[in-house]
């Protein structure tokens, strides 16, 4: 039970940079979850909290204590691996007993806390069998088990639920989340899956390039991207951005775009003056924020049915509009069929606007 | 000192230690040794420079030993390849108890030399099997290990009945690994048993077979136990090869210097061997 | 039409089945022939150590009809088989141990351990298998005399506590391991050692009995060395008890043959149990050469 702090961690590795100056500061208890495409350094930054790897600037605090220059046994650190790791020639009890062997507990002690933690994951019965005869789950749950076991400072975990199949994925998920919430562990959770980071995580920090885009909470990630990176990669089908000239007319501002121009109220305008950096924007506005009509009227723009994704609760609309093809999440789409015109108009308490070139958000 | 630096050390300091001594260590003080006329007792040494190795030039003994190593390597080689390669294809053409029979041949080698020396003299003496096999179909019995002419000869069938069952597995290995279909095609391409033989089976064993011949060779120049319990080294030296020189004149003879010194040209002739044999290996390849 | 062509075809094809079963049936009979023939010194040598003295000059015959076993009985009276099993025993099962624990670790340390020297040091090592006895046997000898380690069990033991060929064999296999489990063991509090301790080394049967085999069969067989280091029959090994023996009662084949059947059934048998993991190991010291 700690906080994790990570300040300027920098790694390379030969001439790539994997980590770059990331500061990161989990509290006690918060489930962290490090997201991010294969190759942003989420998994080298975990590997340095582990003490698998040693960075080549920063320090890693685990609690009050400089970690840097112990090694992984003794920091309190415990992490499942993606191959859920597991001694194959021992049997489920000494997996679980092993890391309490190595600290020489004694064996009634070590015993006591074996059954404890097989009964709160539910591998009672699995207790005498070895790793080769479980299933996928079974190993992950045992790998938990034998990761908690030592009730570590801090709980690291490098994307455990990639090798699992889609339907114990669900299922996981959730037990891992009541799991960390019942022990109230720091946890550390790396994975590409933004599903997975939305539905588990108390803070999701997407990392890309080596370089920290975003840190807060699923819900402010979601609504209020740092810039267009998190916005494409957050929400499925992601935001839809549309590429637009900014023009001034009379103190107001006009948001130029093929076929259509919207006008920005006042207030609105004023903070796109201040932030914007030069007169290309991007505009953006989820799937579920757009919605079609058939007839036009004010703040409406003109489209054509693209064709159809039927997912079964909803349907995705691809649209052809405003130069470029938008995705729309809607539940109803009678009277609608490809090739028909479509009027779009969009929540205008929704929309983002970015700068083109940093990608920045700017309202 | 890294926890991970001190852990190797402790690792690999009894292999270095026990190697070290009794296998680099002899390197460079047998080549010492040899310098000297040591008797092996004597509390001095007197340098004598190559003077050992001028007297074994020389010496007719000596090169009379390479010869008959020579022979006996050649021999044991050609043997135990050509008909352990001939049994690996009979082999190879059964599926099932191939393990059985890989292991049967392979008896002889997992015996001891002695063991091996022991059963064949008995079988080779006048009283013997052989002998008596022999005379029942009317040839005159041969008192092999009392003959100089048959001594030698005796010496390489044993040896080559020893290595066998080795070069035997071997080249099966070798035979198990070339796909069956290479085979088929050339069935298919018209090619008859003696044909796919010489264009599919010997060219693919061509590295195994090169590699068992230089194997074969420098083992065999290596026999001692085989020929010391065996013959002795008789009769009148015609089995007396160069292990069994070096180990008469160093533990018979109280000439340690001078057995030392035909230890490192016999070392010297061997690695000159393989060299070569290794050579024809490239060449092979390039071809 | 259709039916003459498919019974033409399947009478060929059963031709072709017989054709193949014959040349299988005749490889088979020429294998078992072949086998029996290289085998027959062993017969020899087994009907032999039955047979009654008086009776060994009877027609030859390969398969024993008699057993008397009063000719093992006679040999271990004739000279101490059982101590020479002793100490060939002990001096096995140290060597045995020796080389299994030594290469292991060694192995392990050169597989997955960074020190400075590391590939130097092990090319060394390995290139060490190409020297011959003829380079090392006076050396090792004069050490061996100036330890005053002649005529004991260290004397026989000690230059054959670690295999080259062990180290590299072990190497081979633990480069294989994966990292994983190495990661998971230093987070599960294991130092390096601890590591091969109880992840590495319970996971390395093929290789310790692959390993097992060649050193047990290598400390049984042993001749030279054993001649070399003990001149006290109370210390002589199997092997050199065995070449004494016959060279004293050479004449007298029953107890004789007694005596090699009993020398050769440990490593025969040894051989037997272990032969997959021998032969399968027997290829990497073949690339090796």
């Amino acid at each position: 039970m700690a906080k994790l702090e990570i300040k300027h961690l920098t790694k390379r590795f030969g001439k790539t940079m994997a980590v770059h100056a990331l500061n990161l500061h989990v509290k006690d208890g918060e489930l962290v979850v490090l997201l991010g495409p294969s190759g942003c350094g989420k998994t080298t930054t975990l590997r340095c909290v582990a003490g698998l790897e040693t960075p080549d600037e920063g320090e890693v605090w685990i609690g009050d204590t400089l970690a840097n220059k112990l090694p992984p046994k003794d920091r309190d650190v415990a992490m499942v691996f993606q191959t859920y790791t597991l001694y194959p020639h021992m049997m489920v009890y000494d997996n679980l007993a092993f890391p309490l062997k190595m600290r020489k507990m004694p064996k009634q002690q070590i015993d006591l806390k074996v059954k404890k933690i097989a009964e709160m994951l539910r591998i009672k019965e699995l207790l005498d069998r070895k790793p080769a005869q479980l299933s996928g789950g079974q190993q992950q749950r045992v790998a938990l088990g034998a990761s908690i076991v030592r009730e570590p400072k801090v709980f690291l975990m490098d994307e455990p639920l990639s090798n699992v199949d889609a339907k114990m994925r669900t299922q996981m998920r959730v037990e891992i989340k009541k799991l960390q919430q019942d022990l109230n562990i720091t946890t550390l959770y790396v994975t590409h899956d933004q599903v997975e980071a939305m539905t588990m995580g108390d803070r999701v920090a997407l990392m890309d390039g080596g370089v920290l885009h975003q840190y807060s909470t699923p819900s402010e990630i979601y609504s209020n991207p740092a810039n267009t990176f998190v916005a494409s990669f957050i929400g499925s089908p992601p935001m839809n951005l549309v590429n637009c000239s900014v023009i001034e007319r009379e103190g107001l501002l006009i948001l130029e775009f093929q076929n259509w121009s919207f006008t920005l109220e006042k207030n609105l305008a004023e903070m796109v003056c201040e932030n914007a950096k030069g007169s290309e924007l991007v505009v953006g506005i989820r799937p579920e924020d757009l919605k079609l009509h058939s007839h036009q009227e004010r703040n409406r723009f003109k489209g054509k049915i693209y064709g159809f994704e039927f997912l079964g609760r909803e349907f995705i609309v691809n649209v052809e509009a405003v130069g470029t093809i938008l995705k729309v999440v809607t539940q109803d789409v009678s009277g609608f069929k490809v090739g028909d015109t479509a009027w779009v108009s969009f929540r205008t308490d929704k929309f983002r606007i970015f700068d083109k070139k940093s990608g920045v958000l700017v309202l | 000192m890294k926890e991970e630096t001190r852990t190797a050390l402790i690792c690999v300091a009894p292999a270095t230690v026990i190697i070290g001594t009794f296998t680099i260590f002899p390197i460079f003080y047998s080549f010492y040794l040899s310098l000297t006329d040591w008797d092996g007792l004597s509390p001095t040494k007197n340098f004598v420079g190559f003077g050992n190795y001028s007297q074994l030039i020389a010496d007719e003994a000596f090169w009379n030993s390479i010869k008959l190593t020579l022979c006996y390597a050649v021999g044991v080689t050609t043997i135990s390849l050509i008909a352990g390669l001939a049994l690996a294809s009979l082999i190879n053409r059964t599926e099932r108890l191939a393990s059985f029979y890989r292991v049967i041949f392979f008896i002889p080698v997992v015996t001891s030399f002695v063991a091996a020396a022991v059963v064949w003299r008995s079988l080779f003496s006048p009283a013997g099997f052989l002998s008596d096999t022999f005379r029942s179909i009317g040839i005159p019995a041969i008192n092999w290990l009392a003959d100089p002419t048959w001594a030698m000869p005796a010496l390489i069938l044993v040896g080559a009945w020893m290595r066998l069952g080795f070069n035997t597995v071997i080249s099966l290995a070798g035979l198990q690994a070339i796909p069956r279909g290479y085979y088929d095609k050339g069935k298919v391409d018209g090619a008859g048993a003696l044909s796919r033989f010489r264009f599919i089976t010997l060219p693919l064993m061509r590295p195994i077979i090169l590699l068992l011949l230089v194997m074969s060779l420098v083992d065999a120049f290596l026999v001692f136990d085989l020929a010391y319990v065996m013959t002795g080294g008789g009769p009148l030296q015609a089995t007396n090869v160069a292990g069994l020189l070096l180990y008469k004149n160093a533990f018979h003879y109280y000439k340690m210097g001078y057995a030392s010194a035909i230890g490192m040209i016999t070392f010297a002739i061997v690695l000159i061997i393989s060299l070569i044999q290794m050579k024809l290996l490239k060449f092979g390849k390039e071809v | 039409m259709a039916d003459t062509i498919f019974s033409q075809r399947t009478t060929w094809n059963r031709i072709k089945m017989v054709v193949g079963t014959i040349r299988r049936i005749w490889a088979h009979i020429l294998l078992l022939t072949i086998g029996f023939i290289v085998l027959m010194p062993f017969f020899w040598m087994i009907t032999i150590s039955l047979k009654p003295p008086a009776l060994i000059y009877v027609p030859p015959h390969l398969i024993p009809i008699h057993f008397e076993w009063q000719n093992y009985v006679k040999a271990l009276e004739a000279a101490p088989f059982a101590r020479y099993y002793l100490n060939t025993s002990i001096a096995a099962l140290c060597i045995v141990t020796g080389q299994l624990l030594f290469s292991s670790l060694a192995g392990y340390a050169f597989a997955r351990l960074h020190f400075p020297g590391r590939n130097i040091l092990f090319l060394i090592l390995l290139s060490t298998l190409m020297v011959p006895f003829y380079i090392t046997l006076i050396p090792s000898y004069l050490i061996v005399r100036i330890l005053g380690m002649v005529n004991t069990y260290p004397g026989l033991i000690v230059p054959f506590l670690v295999s080259a060929f062990g180290i590299f064999l072990f190497r081979q296999y633990y480069i294989e391991f994966p990292k994983d489990l190495e990661e998971k063991a230093l987070m599960d509090g294991c130092s390096r050692l601890q590591i091969w301790r109880h992840v590495f080394l319970p996971l390395s049967k093929p290789p310790l009995a692959a390993l097992g085999i060649f050193a047990f069969l290598f400390a049984w067989n042993s001749f030279l060395w054993p001649l070399v280091v003990t001149t006290d029959p109370d210390m002589w090994t199997i092997q050199i008890g065995l070449a004494m023996f016959s060279g004293r009662y050479g004449t007298e084949w029953t107890s004789l043959m007694a005596g090699t059947t009993v020398s050769v059934i440990p490593a025969i048998v040894a051989f037997i149990i272990l032969q997959k993991y021998y032969i399968r190991h027997l290829a990497l010291s073949a690339r090796l050469g």
